[in-house]
């Protein structure tokens, strides 16, 4: 074994323990899209637009690391915003205006009502236009026929293309003609026309063009509002009453801050209402301003925790509110929901139970699927899938159908611990997985009949477990090669929480020449024999060499370029592996993989590692862990009632 | 040269009629040290990763004919070679590591001359760099002081370069010794920050209105802010001090009264990494143009970037084909990397000098590029005798168009030292390192 529990205090519960604290925690990306898509039903993903989330200690969510700057504050008052005036939206009625068409009195007259072109001349109709958008325009005319044409009317709206309709109809039935044209928000202009006079002096014959009325119809196929979003913040309709203004703001804020505004709080939101009356407008616009502030304030951008004395070592209880959007956040990335709040209402998160009710609940839900997109899309490294792409001459078979299902087998699989209490010291080792035809066929299976995934059996394959997998072996390879240094650095890093030193300078990289003097084997034959080097790559190399049966783009070999595969190894002081599945099979049965993943959670929570205060409260959670089944639920529920999670304290 | 036309205004962060101003009237007078109106000057910072293959970048011979070498092509035209300067010789010693990590440490000290603090958590250290103490001498009175552009956002899992904390490998620009400056790398975001109008149609009234209006809900969140920083413990109150300062300056911008301007087509969505190095070039060029700002940081990647540039034919990555291990197919396929890059500072470069600042001075005659990376040879890693490309005339404080080869440890703070006296910000020191200017630079 490589390593035990790391402290003397492993095995027993030990007392008081230091609750630590995570500093000011600023919503990352994800989770202020979906913040936002709870809190206003929208679609809208503003986040998508900011820069890329701090990292550090293998997370996008560490409260220490993520920086709030200019450029992120001004994207958040944009933001906003625009989801303010989403959210708001009404309704825009499709309408229809009728105008009266008169020309110039050279080229026509008014007659029957209407205008008749007797020459070629035009007639221009003010249009006011209240929402921009596509308008249909009809003119109802007949012609006074003569010669080898019909009369001939032009539609045009200025600045755009002309329309020219034959008009065939005659004065005993006239008929509509219609065009559609793009038009702004304001004043518009159509210009109707008559474009072709004819008069044969001889014949007497003499064509004119008579118009009646143009009707403005539009905009159309406005989408409608959502009337829902609009009235769940808007939640009284006499919107110039200052009981109605207050009342939506303090609810809204409630929300939005997670937790009940206080009076002084309210009043600053509605002297905002006020600063907009006070330029004349609406009560509205003045609603939208101070809900817009809303979303700028600390209050929403930052997940706040409060200590009664911030210089003071003392632990003390989260409030009902904090320790609600600790859980959300935590175990859905977003805010907490209308039962979670009605919990923290009621006083009831003080109680362990109730908290681990909550906590499975939460699980259940499908929004749980952000455990699996956030935290084992970083720690297992499937976000990283098709950053980078492997050698196209090479692996012509590695094409994007490929890639999505090798993402969704290893979603797929982790989503199968964390939803059917499969054990998780069958993470590396199982004899199942998730596979559609194509990664079947990838993998040397048999076809499922699909595109869907099929959980098969892996029992007659060489593969066992997540390392075999195709995401994992994928990006942790080169474009043309496989990389043992870079599963074995990940091994290290992510399942044993070892990190290898860096290497001394001038020494990085490989050279990505195939004209091989010998096998990858051969060739990083100087990690060993050079001391300095021997240190960490004699950890490390063997792990990858342990995979090197599988190839960069993850298919299983016996060979490479010329040589047999040799993947054999130790792991740690002695223990001796002759291929993959024994090497899985004894990473499997250390138990620093399992206190690994317990310190990869608690990093996920949003502190730093040297934050863990105490390592006792790790090795205990962890041989809970390991006693109690490997069950990953009941892991989240124990870390999200321990004395860790429900309290905090300040610091001196 | 051609100068720029309105053919459709539209109006910049916030509403304006305003005034329809022909583009030269806009651009008066920025006084930069009190006195008559001067042309405007601007710096631009053009950061490419993992180095270059000095024996096919570092011409033979120094002066005004040197001969381009395979990298440098694209520059060899009769309309830039007069306007671009190869720099040999440069060394930035505080960009070295202590021990790993040399990409994020040679990125970290791009900028700034400063021997940044290895770490990999968040108690990360570095200085001000130099297009930060420009900003506020050169941007002084437009929309942004200055813009952070890239590529890349960097990669969403694992850490950065060992030991060294993401934020040294993903920004050269910094606000302060431990403020990066994070960059947008989406060109359509971008777009719609910079040009995403309101009402073109609006009064002058309206606009006061809507200055007065964000100006509330900014003093909203100070409020808020100040009245929850007397509740928090020192490590949170320095967070929300982040928070504070970016409002405050924020609030500041917002008074600063809305450009005219032609923004061209809006980019798309979904660009591979080719098409948002050339859409970048494109918005910096508008930015230039429409007087938004007039200091831009542009990384061409991230540190030790291990793109891969199908564009060029080559499908490995960047990073490990720069430990080429002296292997002439890998010097071959960096060759090719590395003209490419040159390639995009060619077309940017070749852009802004067909636009007018004034009769016969065009913007690049104007503006100091810098072109550079954070290392020399990507094997060897060194911080010594660094490749720099410089460009542009500084409006006339520059000297353009010769090789110079600089004797043995001047440092890279001495050029950003003569860059600062150029553009009217002279001080003493830079960074770790700087001593003095350099006279073969300044005209």
């Amino acid at each position: 074994m490589l390593l035990v529990c790391a402290a003397a205090a492993c095995g027993g519960d030990g007392g008081t323990e230091d609750p630590g604290r995570i500093t000011l925690h600023r919503l990352n990306n994800a989770e202020y899209n979906n913040t936002v898509r709870d809190l206003l039903g929208t679609q809208l993903r503003p986040a998508d637009a900011f820069p890329a989330d701090d990292r550090g200690y293998g997370f996008d969510n560490v409260a220490d690391v993520l920086r709030l700057s200019p450029l992120l504050v001004e994207l958040y008052e944009t933001a906003a915003e625009e989801l303010i005036n989403d959210t708001l939206r009404t309704t825009t009625q499709t309408t229809a205006q009728m105008f009266e068409i008169v020309g110039s009195t050279q080229s026509g007259s008014a007659q029957n009502g209407g205008w008749l072109f007797f020459s070629n001349g035009t007639a221009t109709v003010n249009v006011p236009i209240a929402a921009a958008g596509q308008y249909r325009v009809i003119v109802r005319a007949y012609g006074q026929q003569a010669g080898p044409d019909p009369a001939r009317l032009s539609i045009e709206v200025s600045g755009q293309t002309p329309v020219v309709r034959d008009v065939t109809a005659v004065q005993a039935a006239p008929a509509d003609y219609e065009a559609m044209f793009p038009l702004a928000q304001g004043n518009g202009q159509i210009i109707v026309g008559f474009v072709n006079d004819f008069y044969d002096q001889a014949s007497g014959a003499d064509r004119n063009l008579w118009v009646d009325h143009v009707i403005v119809e539009g905009p159309i196929g406005a989408p409608p509002a959502d009337e829902g979003r609009r009235a769940a913040v808007l939640v009284c309709p006499e919107l110039d009453d200052r009981a109605c203004q207050t009342s939506i703001l303090r609810q809204f804020a409630k929300r939005a801050w997670r937790r009940p505004p206080t009076e002084p709080e309210v009043q600053a939101l509605l002297a905002l209402v006020d600063v907009a009356l006070g330029e004349g407008d609406t009560a509205e616009k003045g609603l939208r301003l101070a809900l817009q502030a809303v979303l700028v304030s600390p209050h929403f951008i930052y997940k706040v925790e409060l200590d009664p004395s911030p210089g003071s070592k003392e632990p003390h209880p989260l409030t009902d509110w904090e320790l609600a959007t600790r859980l959300s956040y935590f175990l859905w990335s977003t805010m907490p929901d209308a039962e979670l709040f009605a919990a923290a209402e009621a006083g009831r998160l003080q109680d362990r139970d109730e908290l681990a009710r909550q906590a499975r609940r939460m699980l259940a839900d499908p929004k749980a699927v952000a455990l699996t997109d956030n935290f084992a899309g970083q720690w297992l490294f499937t976000r990283a899938l098709g950053d980078q792409d492997p050698d196209y001459m090479l692996f012509p078979e590695y094409d994007d159908a490929l890639e999505q299902a090798m993402r969704a087998e290893t979603r797929r699989y982790f989503q199968a611990f964390l939803e059917e209490d499969i054990p998780m010291d069958q993470f590396l080792v199982a004899d199942f997985t998730y596979v559609n035809d194509r990664l079947a066929e990838h993998y040397g299976l048999p076809p499922v009949g699909g595109d869907e995934l099929v959980r098969v059996s892996l029992a007659n394959t060489p593969r066992r477990g997540f390392l075999m997998q195709g995401s994992f072996l994928r990006v942790t390879s080169r474009p043309k090669r496989t990389s043992p240094v870079l599963r074995g650095k990940w091994i290290l890093d992510n399942l044993l929480c070892l990190p290898p030193r860096p290497p001394p300078p001038g020494v990085e990289g490989f050279p990505d020449d195939m004209m091989a003097t010998g096998s990858i084997r051969d060739r990083l034959e100087q990690h060993k024999a050079d001391p300095v080097c021997a240190s960490c790559h004699s950890v490390m190399d063997p792990l990858g060499f342990g995979l090197d049966n599988f190839d960069a783009i993850g298919r299983y070999r016996t060979e490479d370029a010329g040589f047999a595969i040799d993947a054999s190894g130790t792991f740690g002081d002695a223990a001796r592996f002759t291929g993959p599945t024994e090497m899985v099979e004894l990473l499997a049965a250390e138990p620093q993989v399992y206190r690994c993943l317990v310190e990869k959670l608690y990093t996920y929570t949003g502190r730093s590692p040297y934050r863990i205060e105490s390592t006792e409260h790790i090795d205990e959670v962890t041989r809970r862990f390991m006693d109690g089944g490997f069950l990953l639920e009941d892991l989240l529920v124990d870390i999200v009632t321990s004395d860790f999670f429900v309290s905090r304290r300040g610091e001196p | 040269m051609s100068t720029m036309k309105f053919s459709r205004r539209l109006f910049l962060g916030g509403a304006g009629a305003a005034i329809a101003l022909p583009f030269l009237e806009s651009l008066r007078p920025r006084r930069a040290r009190g006195g008559a109106a001067e042309a405007p000057k601007r710096f631009l910072a053009y950061y490419v990763p993992c180095g270059m293959v000095m024996s096919r970048w570092t011409p033979a011979a120094t002066g005004a004919a040197w001969a381009a070498t395979p990298i440098l092509q694209p520059l060899d035209t009769a309309a830039l070679r007069p306007k671009v300067s190869i720099l040999s010789g440069l060394d930035n010693r505080p960009g070295r590591s202590d021990g790993g990590g040399d990409h994020a440490a040679g990125t970290g000290s791009f900028l700034t001359c400063t021997h940044v603090r290895k770490t990999a958590g968040s108690d990360i250290l570095n200085n001000i760099s130099l297009d930060q103490v420009l900003a506020p001498v050169l941007s002084a009175g437009l929309s942004y002081p200055s813009l952070e552009l890239g590529t890349d956002g960097g990669s969403s899992v694992g850490d950065c370069d060992t030991g060294y904390s993401c934020a040294y490998a993903r920004s050269i620009a910094w606000a302060g010794p431990t403020t990066p400056l994070p960059k947008q790398t989406n060109p359509r975001a971008v777009f719609d920050r910079l040009f995403a109008g309101y009402d073109a149609e609006a009064s002058a009234a309206e606009i006061a209105r809507r200055q007065r209006y964000r100006t509330s809900v900014l003093d909203h969140a100070i409020d808020q802010a100040s009245s929850l920083r007397t509740q928090l413990g020192r490590t949170d109150q320095a967070k929300l001090d982040e928070y504070l300062t970016s409002v405050r300056e924020l609030e500041v911008r917002v008074a600063t009264p809305p450009r005219v301007c032609t923004p061209g087509t809006r980019p798309a969505d979904g660009l591979s990494f080719a098409a948002r190095a050339r859409a970048m070039a494109d918005l910096m060029v508008v930015a230039f143009q429409c007087d938004l700002t007039r200091v831009i940081t542009f990384m061409l990647g991230n540190a030790g970037s291990g793109a891969t540039h199908p564009q060029v034919g080559v499908t490995e990555s960047h990073h490990e084909l720069s430990h080429h291990m002296m292997a002439a197919s890998n010097f071959d396929k960096l060759t090719l990397i590395e003209q490419w890059e040159v390639g995009e500072l060619a077309y940017l470069l070749d852009r802004l000098d067909t636009i007018e600042d004034a009769p016969g001075i065009s913007v690049l005659d104007n503006t100091i590029v810098f072109f550079s990376s954070e290392i020399e040879d990507g094997d060897a890693h060194r911080h010594t005798n660094l490749p720099v490309v410089i460009a542009g005339g500084g409006a006339g404080t520059i000297v353009q168009g010769t090789h110079t080869r600089f004797p043995n440890g001047t440092p890279m703070a001495n050029l950003f030292l003569s860059f600062l006296q150029a553009l009217g910000a002279r001080q003493a020191r830079f960074g770790d390192d700087g001593t003095g200017t350099l006279a073969q630079v300044l005209a």
